[in-house]
């Protein structure tokens, strides 16, 4: 399941900024399709039970494919006792803050400029409760889904394209 | 970081996932709570691996004209301000290529500098 990552995918007049631009502009519709929840307001956040917000860079390969596997994590049937422990995963594009301020609104931990994306924030029953950024909140979100964070690391990583540079380049 | 010889393949925006090529990081990955997204080291483990590493900031970059071989950039956004920072910008790649070097951007080669 590559849904997310596919936003990013090259076709023959695309260039990397209209395939980024494109992966913006398409994420809303592609979360609605998907086991996640598109972010609106904390007001949406449930008084009972966890939730996760994941606030990712729509051209960042490492945001979108976690967002793919989350998305297949949740896909996964559960026992009837468990459903009711499933966390309630937002999405949000950080293209969408205008400034930093602007984020702490939404998650008042995150203070300065995040150096690396995803952000994500925990709340558990309507209380933010953790933050992190880069590969931490990749931790956290496996942490919240009940995976091991090199699982999901692992899973993530597997699905990066790779290039190693041609040796005829060799200087 | 660097250690003095010349660039010809770089990594706009780099942590070390590539090898055997300089990494360039804004000023922002020298603060103690900067991690590499792909494994969560800092700047200092990344550097004491081997990683050689350019600090400057994307635009634009201190790089001469068409001196470069290889430009690689992963998962970084391109001509676009995020969060009030700018991106790496296309016209500073296609201004350090040299003739017959290449742009690949997320493992695909993008563009061949004429």
């Amino acid at each position: 399941m590559t849904r997310f990552q596919a936003l990013l995918k090259p076709d023959s007049t695309s260039t990397p900024k209209t395939e980024q631009e494109r992966a913006s502009r398409q994420l809303p519709d592609v979360v609605k399709g998907s086991h996640l929840h598109w972010w609106t307001t904390k007001a949406a956040i449930p008084t009972r039970g966890k939730a996760l917000l994941l606030v990712v860079a729509p051209y960042s390969q490492y945001d979108l494919a976690l967002l793919d596997v989350v998305d297949a994590a949740l896909a996964r049937p559960r026992a009837p006792k468990r459903l009711l422990s499933v966390p309630v995963i937002y999405v949000a594009n950080l293209q969408q803050y205008q400034t930093v301020e602007q984020l702490s609104e939404d998650i008042p931990t995150i203070t300065q400029t995040p150096p690396q994306t995803p952000v994500a924030a925990v709340w558990e029953n309507g209380v933010l409760t953790k933050s992190a950024w880069g590969k931490q909140a990749r931790d956290l979100a496996a942490d919240v889904l009940g995976l091991s964070s090199d699982y999901l690391n692992e899973q993530v990583l597997a699905r990066i394209p790779k290039y190693t540079p041609p040796t005829r380049l060799g200087k | 970081m660097s250690k003095g010889h010349p660039i010809t393949k770089i990594n706009l925006g780099g942590e070390g996932e590539v090898p055997a090529v300089i990494n360039q990081q804004r000023p922002a990955a020298l603060s103690a709570n900067w991690g590499s997204c792909v494994v969560g080291l800092t700047l200092e483990q990344l550097a004491l691996l081997g990683n050689d590493f350019l600090i400057c900031p994307n635009v634009p970059l201190p790089i001469n004209d068409d001196s470069v071989d290889l430009v690689i950039t992963n998962s970084v956004p391109i001509d676009i301000v995020c969060l009030g920072q700018p991106g790496v910008q296309s016209s500073e790649i296609r201004r350090i290529l040299g003739s017959g070097g290449e742009w690949v951007h997320d493992g695909n080669i993008r563009y061949t500098k004429p």
